[in-house]
């Protein structure tokens, strides 16, 4: 069977990614957002950036303070965000329009209260089990040189996808925009992580030229259309 | 020849990337026709980077 190249973080980076993550969407889908419209109060932009204080202190204070790291990135991060809501008044009713917007925010919020709920449950905890019994699992290969680049790349491209879908405004293109974004991001990073996981098998497994030829056919798809889209773009433009 | 498949898969990821982009950019100026165009190139272009990698003898073109 094939080893399987694996990259571990550290528990507390798993942490911080898990409460910090979902609590950044939500925030930027529901909050900050809206408060970034022209007709919001200048009150309303003040309470939405300290949430998202509030959200990063708190994240980083789990660390080493569970219990306060919490309050402040729960409590204290909810309570800006219902003050940033208040403030807002009309400037909010862009969101009733935007239902998948409202319907993903709704999803950034379940999200972040799954993961501050693992804070609570591993408050105190230092370690992962599995560490503790097996004295800690290492790799059995390692990833080709690059691949963590690659797929921080993708990822940054991939957030791109997600933003872009946001400048769809047309009533009837704007769900057609977000499908778009959210599929083409996910396509990305399951080519990109199938790509850094992969590369190193692939040079061993298959010679070059066997490989060149396997995407023949498409590549030739690829050219032909970007002739047609040349020729296109010529004769338009005469 | 190894190190020239790599940089080709990694540079079609990235050029499906900008491709998906271009896609979404052509949709906000409202030229559908356009989007359309980029996507399925991009769609082409991630496939043929995901190919190139597929060991063993059940890869199709």
């Amino acid at each position: 069977m094939a080893a399987i190249p694996t990259v571990r973080l550290s528990p507390r980076a798993t942490r911080l990614v898990n409460i910090g993550l979902p609590g950044l969407y939500a925030w930027y889908t529901t909050v900050a957002w809206p408060a970034a419209s022209t007709d919001a109060p200048t009150s309303a932009r003040l309470t939405c950036v300290l949430a998202l204080v509030a959200l990063a202190i708190g994240a980083v204070s789990t660390l080493t303070h569970p219990r306060a790291g919490a309050a402040l990135g729960v409590l204290v991060f909810f309570l800006l965000c219902v003050a940033t809501w208040l403030l807002l008044g009309d400037a909010l009713d862009r969101m009733r329009h935007e239902t998948l917007a409202s319907t993903l925010g709704g999803v950034g919020w379940a999200l972040f209260a799954l993961g501050w709920g693992s804070v609570r449950s591993r408050a105190g905890d230092t370690a992962e089990p599995l560490d503790a019994i097996a004295g800690g699992l290492a790799p059995r290969s390692r990833l080709a040189r690059g691949s963590l680049a690659l797929f921080g790349l993708t990822i940054v491209a991939s957030c791109a996808l997600v933003f872009l879908g946001w400048s769809v405004v047309r009533p009837a293109h704007a769900v057609l925009g977000q499908t778009v974004a959210v599929a083409s991001s996910v396509a990305l990073l399951l080519a990109a992580g199938r790509l850094a996981v992969g590369r190193l098998q692939s040079q061993r497994s298959r010679p070059a030229s066997s490989q060149l030829w396997s995407v023949a056919r498409k590549l030739t798809l690829v050219v032909v259309l970007l002739g047609i889209g040349v020729l296109w773009t010529l004769l338009g433009g005469l | 020849m190894a190190a020239l498949i790599d940089v080709i898969s990694v540079g079609f990821v990235l050029g499906a990337a900008a491709c998906f982009i271009a896609a979404l950019r052509a949709l906000g100026a409202r030229e559908d026709l356009a989007a359309l165009y980029w996507l399925v190139i991009g769609a082409l272009v991630l496939r043929s980077a995901v190919d190139l990698l597929r060991s063993g003898s059940g890869a199709r073109s």
